[in-house]
């Protein structure tokens, strides 16, 4: 049988045996970076409360740290390290991937180890079964 | 509105020096006045590359530390009237310089001239962060070759963090040019050297000239004449049309044997 009307009050647990409801946590935007000049090498970026976004290339020899995602708009020639807190579902995505070394969650791969088939493509990397997979778009 | 330029790398051997003398040799024919400052303490060698190295009395050290004016240091060229050296100490090293000291020359020099060549040496330590402080606009020099391209790439972070401007905050942040020197088309054309875009692509800055390999630059060395000043060549047309161009002249750009690609032109269009 259907119900043409919302059920009567009395069928609602009664909220009263509740003490007071525990304060909603404060929901903390996080601080996102966005760099928007070339990242040189040497030089080192960090974005410990969020992501991190590059529009420019990436030198090789140049670092990037976020506890989040990192995005690169450019070629990336350096290092990436997403996830630095062990955030598992952290990801990289790279425009033109020729990266030294990417990391999430201190999981790695290097250069080496990186086929001919991603190296210049657009490519994302994210973790899968503790592997890093490097998996191009399209 | 004087301007203080400084003529960067980070690796060594790649031609700052040779650079410095053709800039302010080229940067005074065209009538401006003009000094060129060797940061080299310990290592002197702009000296000789200009040809003055009889009548080094006091140097740039000298004056920092309040032993000389600095009238007493400026070498005045031979060939060009309004072309001076400052030359630097070889008895002293690095830390003889202040970044007071620099500050305070580099501030009576702007009195006098339109243009101060700063020579940086090679390194990223104290000469060359003093070298670069203060500058206006930078010419990084770059052999076409990975080591030198990634050297320089680190000397671009650093001009754009830890000079004047860069501190001062957003706006007016310092001008980098790109000078490729010892550029063998054959060679690049052939894939044993890296092409002026590949280099171009990694480090993307706007592209002053193409300085290409040619015994005339060692020749010039040798008898202490700025290659632009000496037997007529290549490298030294090469080098004044860089000059013309940091002077603010819009030349074309040919590069033998390599036909200009469309992102040189979109980047050298960028400078204007």
């Amino acid at each position: 049988m259907f119900q043409d009307r919302a059920p009567a009050p009395e069928a609602q647990p009664a909220p009263a045996a509740e003490p007071e409801p525990a304060p909603i946590p404060q929901r903390v935007a996080p601080e996102n970076k966005i760099v928007t000049m070339p990242v040189r090498s040497g030089q080192t970026v960090i974005a410990d409360k969020g992501d991190l976004t590059v529009v420019g290339p990436v030198s090789s020899g140049a670092e990037l740290f976020a506890a989040g995602n990192i995005h690169v708009y450019g070629r990336m020639r350096g290092r990436a390290f997403a996830g630095i807190d062990g955030d598992e579902n952290a990801r990289i995505f790279c425009q033109s991937l020729d990266a030294e070394l990417l990391a999430i969650a201190g999981l790695y791969r290097t250069s080496d180890s990186l086929g001919a088939d991603v190296r210049h493509k657009m490519v994302q990397i994210y973790l899968e079964d503790e592997r890093l997979i490097v998996a191009p778009f399209g | 509105m004087s301007k203080v330029i400084v003529v960067t790398s980070g690796k060594g051997g790649v031609g700052k020096t040779t650079s410095s003398a053709a800039i302010s040799a080229g940067l005074a024919s065209r009538g401006h006045r003009t000094v060129v400052i060797d940061f080299d303490v310990g290592l002197r060698n702009l000296d000789m590359i200009m040809g003055c190295e009889r009548r080094v009395v006091f140097d740039f050290i000298n004056v920092i530390q309040g032993d000389a004016k600095l009238n007493q240091a400026l070498i005045r060229d031979r060939r060009l009237d309004n072309l001076y050296v400052l030359p630097t100490s070889q008895t002293r090293d690095k830390d003889a310089l202040t970044q007071e000291g620099v500050e305070k020359v580099l501030n009576e020099l702007r009195e006098e001239f339109d243009y101060i060549i700063c020579d940086s040496p090679a390194g990223i330590e104290r000469g060359a962060q003093l070298a670069m402080y203060y500058a206006d606009e930078a010419v990084v020099v770059t052999n076409p070759e990975v080591s030198s391209v990634r050297d320089s790439d680190r000397m671009l972070g650093l001009l754009s963090s830890k000079t004047a401007r860069a501190e001062r905050g957003e706006e007016d942040q310092i001008k980098s040019h790109l000078l490729l020197t010892r550029f063998d088309p054959k060679r690049s054309g052939d894939g044993e050297m890296m092409s002026v875009e590949d280099v171009l692509e990694i480090l993307a800055i706007p592209l002053l000239g193409v300085i290409p390999e040619s015994p005339a630059v060692l020749r010039a060395s040798n008898v202490g004449v700025p290659v632009i000043l000496n037997e007529k060549s290549r490298a030294a047309t090469a080098y004044e049309e860089a000059v013309a161009r940091l002077d603010g002249e819009d030349i074309p750009m040919k590069i033998e044997g390599e036909k200009v690609p469309g992102l040189m032109s979109r980047l050298f269009g960028r400078s204007a």
